[in-house]
């Protein structure tokens, strides 16, 4: 009997083991499987806003020093089927990891923001700052001594570009062939999140002041309002919501660049350089309207309500008249998941998604673009719907997301006025009011636009230009070389894309 | 390619159990074994694929003299030709540069130092193929006739980029016939599934704070809270010892579904009570190596204590220098030898006199290896003082709120990470086994049932991490 129960166990214990093999066998042949689908494989991640891997290019040279068999590995990964369905899992999975409290993983690093000696200048206080260091007054002089100063921007930028080459001359004059509607997105050199905390399922900026990039980024307005006489220049920069929202305890703790004092820098030393330059502070607007929706929490960018607000000071400084925000027709998109989520996957984001409150503009919603991924000119929805799309892509509904160039023509409106926006994607939101106040507003993200902006802006006879930024996104050295790159005179662009072609072939 | 990645797993790994199960022969099993171990090598840069070629035919060449040869003289040259042709390919192509180095640091010449590619796992098959011809020069193993076999050694994908370091005497058997049985396949497949989960759920996780918390650029280190570095510190330590033992357990489980018995590696180091026991359970392939091959042959502990010091201090040298050409990891290997020293000499016995000492010993060894760790994870020694500074609650602030950020967001983790470190699993899981068989109902059917998803459902949590994860270090590119 005993004999007969050791046999009975043991073939119960080969059943298990056999049924451990064949789960086992079977996950693995199915990943297998799915691994080969090749259709199935995705080109892009909605999820995380990218194009993903593509096959290595084969080439003896990098087949055996091994970069096309590591290309292949990281494509099969990167494109894995399901890729985006099987990281949102991954995800739910490690919010079992902890308690999931405010996540405080980056402390900022910025660069010293050096005093002025006054505050908001009238032209003839201001001086360029004896502490603002020779390099960005060497630059300053770069206008009048453009040969040795571009060269090295250019090679610079270069390198980092990786915009959308495309657009060369085809971006010049819109030839608007085809209407398009609906849901169709596009994915442009989105701007990175940069780092991120979070405090009470909220995303922040991490902001560091970055000198260099400054000095360049005020360089270049000024330089452009000096190319430009007959044309007002205004600029204006947006606070990262770790500015508007967070307290001070906080910002001291995560040793935050004071943005105050910082667009103060920016303000002073590009008034300094041409009085002519008109600059308008936002941030004490928004600090005071602060406890209404002006940022996202799961992503990087403020809410068309921000923008409002800003417009209200810019349109002070015009002397024009302001529509009341429940003048406009508003569209309501929920369930917004943005760039801090995107880019971390934190589940305390997850749980508190944001909702997209969008503006139409009242005299006109049409716009024509250029459409970098089919490489020619669009019209479409200045404003859209987005609601169904995925949750990771609503703040497209503004102006179709970065296009390079972009024209809101506006006629009927009979001001007789025109504007040129240089902007990022904080701009997108900004726009849609501009519709009813200019007869032509021309946009221009600098990230992807490659021609010069000063000849367009004689072409096009062009009474404004607005640059509108975010400070984090300005303080890229290598991004503002690209900013400054298109805000030359075409001769200048010529000599240093010439110089960046010998660059280039000096290099390979 | 890595074992954690999906392209081994899948596209590699599946197609080669397919094969080779289709295929009954030995023969031809070990073909395809070769067949897909060169293609496995040749994907971390195909050029080398001559070295590990080059390598394992000089290895079978001097092992079939030595072998052949009855004179002891002739056998001693062909083995000297052997090690120096072995360990001058080891020296150029992974201690020059550092060499060189070091005498442009004191000399100024050469003025440019030529930056030479680590060939991937060159440290292991080295020394496994020393071993091999070392084995044969002993008469502890009889020289293999067939070449491609001897390459199927060394090159056996399994363990060859990161160990462990397989002795031919290990496998000579079973290269030549082996039999798979059910219970090997079923024990090979937790075993790799164990390894694969050990890898990319917890050892990249670990790495993910240990990088966050301690940041290698150059004067990052300054801003960090001394309680940050503490918990920095001890996600690396439980990310080093998860990521090697989890290779080895990957290597051991694949090892066992086609039929190969691979030593154990580790033995769960961080439970021991002296840093002794700690290297008796720590990559115990590469220790037996050097105590077989180096401590023994320079006369052990059987010439007196000042002579058994002084191996030693070889020894701990060779084994730190192994681990990277670096000078932080020969002061990592110089750490444990003034430890060992210490424990021969008094220590030791000290330690294991009672319950008592050895908890005292237990804690005493968590912490040498702990700031030893510190000296493994900076090459830049400015970061490694940093680093001790800061630990040592000296000019550093005591607590950031990232401290207290990254404890609370991965708290269950990290203690999932630690209980990983110690045998506590496997004590639960004989009590429940035990428990369940003395019942032989239920329990018995909820456990084996327990027992047998556990495999699937860690190979699907492990890939769910693996995808999307762009962060998947691999630290054996210096060894």
């Amino acid at each position: 009997m005993d004999n007969y129960n050791g046999n009975k166990t043991e073939e119960k214990n080969r059943t298990y083991k056999v049924i451990t093999c064949m789960l086992f066998a079977a996950v693995m042949i199915t990943g297998c499987i799915l691994g080969f689908m090749l259709p199935f494989r995705p080109a892009v991640s909605e999820y995380e806003k990218r194009d993903l891997e593509k096959f290595p290019k084969f080439s003896w040279d990098s087949l055996i020093e091994g970069g096309y068999t590591d290309g292949i590995s990281t494509w099969y990964s990167d494109t894995f089927p399901y890729r985006d369905t099987l990281i949102m899992a991954d995800r739910s999975v490690k919010t079992l990891y902890g308690l999931n409290a405010d996540a405080v993983e980056n402390m900022a690093e910025g660069d010293d923001i050096p005093d002025f000696p006054s505050a908001p200048s009238t032209p003839d206080e201001a001086s360029v700052p004896d502490n603002a260091e020779p390099s960005q007054t060497k630059e300053t002089a770069s206008a009048e001594t453009p040969s040795s100063e571009i060269s090295t921007d250019v090679t610079e930028s270069v390198s980092t570009d990786e915009g959308s080459s495309e657009t060369a001359e085809t971006t010049k004059e819109p030839r608007t062939t085809e209407y398009v509607d609906g849901d169709e997105l596009y994915r442009m050199n989105p701007q990175e999140a940069g780092n991120v905390n979070l405090k009470d399922m909220v995303g922040y900026c991490v902001y560091g002041f970055n000198l260099k990039a400054a000095n360049i980024y005020s360089e270049t307005v000024a330089e452009t309002q000096k190319l430009l006489p007959d044309t007002q220049v205004y600029d204006i920069l947006i606070p990262n919501n770790s500015a508007v929202l967070l307290d001070e305890g906080t910002k001291k703790e995560w040793r935050l660049s004071n943005e105050d004092k910082a667009i103060k820098y920016f303000y002073n030393y590009i008034m300094s350089l041409d009085d002519k330059v008109v600059c308008i502070p936002i941030l004490d607007a928004l600090i005071s309207h602060n406890t209404e929706y002006l940022y996202f929490k799961t992503d990087h960018h403020w809410t068309q309500l921000g923008a409002y607000y800003t417009l209200l000071e810019f349109l002070k400084e015009k002397g024009w008249e302001a529509h009341e925000i429940s003048e406009y027709t508003e569209i309501v998109m929920e369930n917004f998941l943005g760039s801090y989520y995107s880019s971390n996957g934190y589940s305390q984001l997850k749980n508190n998604p944001d909702t997209v409150y969008a503006y139409e503009p009242l005299t006109t919603n049409q716009f024509e673009f250029y459409d970098t991924s089919q490489g020619r000119w669009r019209q479409g929805k200045i404003v859209r719907d987005l609601s169904s799309v995925a949750p990771t892509q609503k703040y497209q509904a503004f102006i179709y997301g970065d296009c390079p160039i972009e024209y809101i023509r506006n006629a009927e409106l009979g001001t007789g006025r025109s504007c040129m926006v240089v902007k990022e994607s904080f701009g997108n939101t900004f726009i849609p009011f501009l519709a009813d106040y200019y007869d032509k507003v021309i946009v221009i993200d600098y990230r992807g636009y490659k021609e010069s902006i000063i000849a367009l802006a004689e072409e096009e006879g062009i009474d404004d230009i607005i640059f509108i930024n975010n400070l984090e996104a300005i303080s890229d050295t290598n991004t503002m070389n690209v900013m400054k790159s298109i805000c030359q005179p075409p001769a200048l662009q010529e000599a240093s894309e010439t110089l960046e072609e010998a660059g280039t072939t000096k290099s390979e | 390619m890595v074992f954690s990645s999906l392209l081994f797993v899948f596209a590699f790994l599946v197609p080669q159990l397919a094969l080779y199960f289709l295929i009954r022969n030995t023969k031809a099993r070990n073909i395809i074994l070769l067949f897909f171990s060169l293609i496995f090598y040749a994907f971390g840069g195909p050029k080398f694929v001559i070295l590990l070629v080059g390598e394992a035919f000089v290895s079978w060449f001097t092992a079939k003299r030595i072998g052949k040869t009855a004179f002891p003289e002739m056998k001693k040259r062909w083995l000297i030709v052997e090690l120096v042709f072995m360990l001058s390919l080891l020296g150029v192509f992974k201690y020059l540069g550092f060499f060189l180095d070091n005498i442009r640091f004191f000399t100024g010449w050469p003025e440019t130092v030529p930056q030479i590619i680590l060939p991937i796992g060159i440290s292991f098959y080295t020394f496994q193929l020393i071993s091999y011809v070392i084995d044969v020069y002993r008469g502890d193993v009889e020289a293999q006739p067939a070449y491609w076999k001897v390459l199927l050694y060394a090159s056996l994908f399994h363990q060859c980029i990161a160990g462990p370091i397989v002795r031919y005497q290990t496998v000579a058997a079973e290269i030549e016939d082996r039999k798979i049985t059910l219970n090997d396949v079923t024990e090979g497949v937790r075993r790799f599934s164990v390894g694969l989960a050990k890898k990319a759920i917890l050892a990249n996780g670990c790495a993910d704070i240990a990088d966050k918390l301690l940041p290698e650029a150059a004067g990052a280190l300054v801003n960090v809270s001394s309680l940050s570095m503490w918990l920095g510190m001890l996600a690396y330590m439980l990310q080093i010892y998860l990521d090697f033992s989890a290779y080895s357990d990957m290597a051991i489980g694949m090892g066992r579904m086609v039929g190969f018995h691979y030593l154990e590696n580790f033995d769960y180091p961080y439970s021991a009570h002296t840093v002794q026991g700690f290297w008796r359970k720590w990559h115990i392939s590469l220790s037996t190596f050097f105590r077989d091959y180096v401590y023994i042959p320079l006369g052990g502990s059987r010439k007196g204590t000042g002579r058994t010091i002084f191996n030693m201090l070889i020894v701990w040298f060779l084994t730190g220098m192994w681990h990277g050409a670096s000078w932080n990891f020969i002061l990592w290997g110089l750490y444990f030898f003034i430890f060992l020293t210490l424990e021969r000499l008094f220590l030791s016995k000290l330690l294991e006199k009672n319950l008592f000492t050895r908890i005292i010993g237990h804690v005493y060894t968590l912490i040498v290896v702990y700031f030893g760790w510190v000296l493994f994870r900076f090459t830049d020694i400015n970061n490694v003082f940093e680093t001790v500074k800061g630990l040592c609650f000296s000019g550093h602030a005591l607590y950031g709120i990232e401290t207290e950020s990254a404890l609370l967001n991965k708290v269950f983790f990290l203690a999932l990470a630690i209980i990983a470190c110690f045998p506590l699993g496997k004590v639960i899981e004989a009590v429940l086994h035990k428990a369940a068989d003395k019942h032989d109902g239920i329990l018995l059917h909820m456990v084996n049932i327990i027992d047998a998803f556990t495999p699937a459902l860690l190979v699907i949590l492990s890939v769910l991490a693996l995808v999307g994860n762009s962060y998947n270090p691999f630290l054996y590119f210096r060894f």
